[in-house]
């Protein structure tokens, strides 16, 4: 997950690398996902996310779609 | 010493200190041997929260931070964080519930970015973009890639 200035800059890196494009997000989104995904491991209440729930953290954040869906 | 104070130790540590405990660290702290406090780090099995090093068996990764210095710093004061990736790098922002000042740059070009986030923030206040190269259902393959 790598930060890019523009669409641009991520289809020149693409190609310079030999990549296939993924998907690009506005990073509002991808914050918008962090502060959903990235709960306080210090708490005693903490556990890991079921994939059921980690896809619904997805989902409230605007990642829809196949590219999104977890194993 | 248990899964779950470990992971405590461990992330008080980073988020207080802003460093990445070592497993002499975590000894000390459970007044464990080193070789029992390796044990412990590969024995976590929270899913892929904390990740040991392939060889040393140190900490690799503890979600959202990383061990090694990386392209995406985040700083409060005195303590400097590093992530993996852009997402990490909002997700340490999230996680250490202070303003943070984060030191990162284009991937493509290399420019500098600089972008201030408060606690709270809903937006980052610049116009750009994450590009994630795998579909979600690879994402665990090989995290280190990913």
């Amino acid at each position: 997950m790598s930060l890019f200035r523009s669409e641009e800059h991520v289809a020149r890196w693409l190609r310079q690398n030999g990549f296939d494009r993924g998907q690009s997000m506005p990073i509002d989104s991808v914050l918008r996902l962090a502060r959903g995904w990235y709960t306080d491991p210090r708490s005693e209440t903490w556990r890991p996310r079921t994939r059921d729930e980690s896809q619904r953290v997805l989902t409230d954040a605007g990642f829809v779609g196949d590219f999104w869906q977890l194993p | 010493m248990n899964p779950s104070t470990l992971r405590t130790f461990i992330y008080d540590r980073l988020i207080a200190a802003g460093t990445m405990p070592a497993s002499a660290d975590i000894a000390k702290h459970f007044a464990v041997s080193e070789p029992d406090a390796l044990r412990a780090l590969r024995e976590m099995k929270i899913g892929k929260t904390v990740l040991p090093h392939p060889t040393t068996g140190e900490i690799w990764m503890a979600g959202p931070f990383s061990a090694a210095e990386t392209q995406y710093g985040i700083r409060a004061g005195e303590r400097r964080w590093f992530a993996n990736c852009a997402w990490d790098m909002l997700g340490v922002a999230t996680l250490v519930g202070v303003p943070v000042d984060i030191e990162t740059r284009c991937t493509d070009c290399g420019d500098p970015i600089a972008l201030r986030l408060e606690a709270r923030d809903r937006t980052v206040g610049a116009d750009l973009l994450v590009h994630f190269l795998l579909p979600a259902r690879r994402w665990y393959d090989d995290i280190g890639f990913t």
